[in-house]
């Protein structure tokens, strides 16, 4: 690498708008050693580097100070074509935020002006050497599949929060939460970007709470980062850790609890607007939609480590414009159960950043450790043409039940409330009551008149939250194929047409699919969080 | 619910909220206080106490409404929280039910 920079010119392009200083850098510049080209402004920039290309240059030297278009801009410019390219920048200000702003669009070094022309060599020699250096880690990446992983800094009581951009048009958000039980234990959650257009997220628990456990976890994350920098498919990787667990460390072993892994793997394609999803014996995730649909995504088998022969089934999903994704451990579940809470509302208090003391009363009522992984995306171009419809949504509640559970109404919309309330505890009562009432009607309606009662036939309320907008999205589906309007209730009446009523009257607003088999409610919540 | 008569009123005071779980239970005792209290004129709906109303309460409420015409008795609902007269409001009852 380095021969190959010895032996041939190092080309430079400097832009400055000053004809005088650019004159001064091509003199003094050893002909044998640099190739400069010379920009006179930031266009004049533009103009060359879309004519050649980034690549033609093994580093940039940009005046801060131009007229038009600064130097900071024109980086950003040259880097979203080449973020492999060194530049560096020259400025007369000492001020802080033009270097934090310079050193985010990836500026790896200043000079001062005035300078000495050797200090410009020094920073030249050392840019040319990173962009090289770069350059030649990308093409490796790009060759192999690429791996570098961000994730590997989970804490116990931080959330994560990533946000990244895929494809130039989805804007990603990743969160990771780990709560661990003792110090040592098994359970993780990384996330792989394996290029522009897929990342990888891995979430586990390995069976038991020791050095064991924390090895095998270890031992596995390692295993695969590598497969994965080699370019293995998920079900290899599997399949691979499943025989060493099996054959070599448990098989040999005649006492002592056997080992085990229980582990997700998603893998978001943004080209190809995939997911795919391997689970063995992990808590199925689920996604949300912008229509507050949730959806659970796999079946699940076993976990890693139990038998030999082990079917792994990698299962597919259409990857929606909007969506939102949780994956948790069964510590969640389990103190969800405990509390009598839906998980989805659990998970989405656990994220929020407010009420840090009341959080960490509840999580200390855990009996496991607790793994969750919330990552949510939006398509920002359909955002830009859909406008303020557009929605982010996060799945934030789900109760499935069944026609023939009218008895339990009162129970399961104290359910949704204990919910809520956990969720929003800024909400007035009154706007409580009206959420609730609106939701009863329409699960009422869904068991009456879309289930007929029926114990065979399945509703849902489903509900998803747009933090960017506090919307609400309440919505409840049933099998059924919808009512007609005025249907008779068999004790008080009218209910269909009254019950609707209630819900327009405090929704701020309702739509109907399948002939009213699915409504979704929305209620805004600006004025009340 | 229980429900207290004196000459020219029953009132029938509503301890639970009127939802679906609860209507056809209070149907059948708010009947019978209106049955046995033949001598009353007004009969009297306190929802003071009551929460919650849902489509089927409201139901309920329509049934009193319409059984007391028949007995020949004014029936008229008190008490309501703001949040429940909104609602009666939304419906138009406010006015058929005198609402206080």
């Amino acid at each position: 690498m380095d021969l190959e920079i010895s032996q041939s010119k190092k080309r430079v392009l400097v832009v400055d708008d000053d004809v005088c200083i650019l004159r001064l850098i091509e003199t003094m510049a050893n002909p044998s050693i640099w190739d400069i080209t010379c920009a006179l402004g930031a266009e004049d920039a533009i103009r060359l580097i879309d004519e050649t290309g980034v690549a033609e240059y093994q580093a940039i030297v940009v005046d801060y100070h131009m007229p038009k278009m600064d130097g900071l801009d024109l980086l950003e410019y040259v880097r979203k074509k080449d973020p492999s390219i060194s530049a560096i920048i020259m400025t007369a200000e000492h001020d802080v935020s033009v270097v934090t702003r310079a050193l985010r669009f990836g500026a790896c070094d200043f000079i001062h002006k005035p300078f000495r022309f050797q200090q410009l060599i020094n920073a030249l020699e050392k840019g040319v050497r990173a962009t090289s250096e770069q350059r030649h880690l990308a093409a490796m990446a790009s060759e192999v599949g690429g791996i570098i992983e961000i994730h590997d800094r989970i804490n116990s009581t931080s959330n994560l929060i990533e946000q990244t951009r895929y494809m130039d048009r989805y804007s990603v958000a990743l969160e990771t939460i780990f709560y661990p039980i003792e110090e040592t234990g098994g359970d993780f959650a990384h996330c792989f970007p394996i290029s522009d257009e897929r990342l990888l997220l891995v979430v586990g628990d390995v069976s038991g709470h020791d050095l064991t456990a924390g090895f095998i976890s270890s031992y596995f994350r390692g295993m695969v980062r590598g497969m994965v920098y080699m370019g293995a498919n998920i079900k290899t990787i599997c399949e691979h850790f499943n025989n060493f667990l099996v054959k070599e460390w448990n098989g040999p072993k005649q006492e002592g609890m056997m080992t085990s892994i229980a582990v997700c793997f998603m893998l978001f394609d943004f080209k190809t607007r995939e997911i795919r999803v391997v689970s063995q014996g992990f808590p199925n995730p689920w996604m949300g939609n912008a229509s507050a649909e949730i959806q659970r995504l796999s079946l699940g088998t076993q976990p890693l480590g139990w038998f030999e022969d082990m079917s792994i089934e990698e299962q597919v999903y259409p990857l929606p414009d909007s969506g939102a994704c949780l994956l948790w451990s069964d510590g969640l579940l389990d103190l969800a159960d405990d509390l009598e809470l839906c998980p989805f509302s659990l998970a989405h208090y656990i994220f929020k950043e407010e009420d840090r003391l009341q959080r960490d009363q509840i999580l200390q009522k855990r009996k496991d450790d607790i793994v969750v992984m919330r990552i949510s995306w939006h398509d920002e171009i359909k955002h830009v043409e859909m406008g303020s419809e557009w929605r982010r949504c996060q799945p934030i509640y789900l109760k499935l039940c069944k026609g023939a559970d009218v008895d339990r109404i009162d129970e399961l919309q104290a359910s949704w409330k204990r919910c809520l309330g956990l969720m929003f505890p800024n909400l007035s009562d009154d706007k409580l009551n009206e959420i609730t009432l609106a939701t009863r009607e329409a699960l009422l309606n869904a068991m009456l008149h879309g289930c007929k009662n029926c114990p065979d036939r399945e509703c849902k309320v489903q509900v998803a939250f747009d933090a960017d907008t506090k919307m609400l999205l309440i919505r409840v589906d049933d099998e059924g194929c919808g009512y007609e309007l005025g249907e008779k209730d068999d004790c008080c009446g009218d209910h269909v047409s009254l019950g609707l009523q209630i819900i327009q009257f405090y929704a701020d607003k309702i739509s109907l699919e399948r002939n009213g088999a699915a409504l979704t409610m929305r209620f805004d919540l600006s004025n009340e969080l | 619910m229980n429900y207290q008569a004196d000459e020219s009123r029953l009132t029938l005071r509503f301890e639970e909220d009127l939802i679906s779980t609860t209507v056809k239970k209070l149907l059948v005792s708010c009947q019978h206080a209106i049955e046995i209290s033949a001598d009353v004129g007004t009969v009297v709906a306190d929802l003071s106490e009551a929460e919650m109303i849902d489509s089927q309460g409201l139901n309920l409420l329509i049934t009193l409404y319409k059984f007391s015409q028949d007995m020949h008795k004014e029936f008229t609902v008190q008490g309501a929280s703001p949040a429940n007269a909104k609602l009666l409001a939304f419906v138009n009852l406010q006015e058929k039910f005198h609402m206080q």
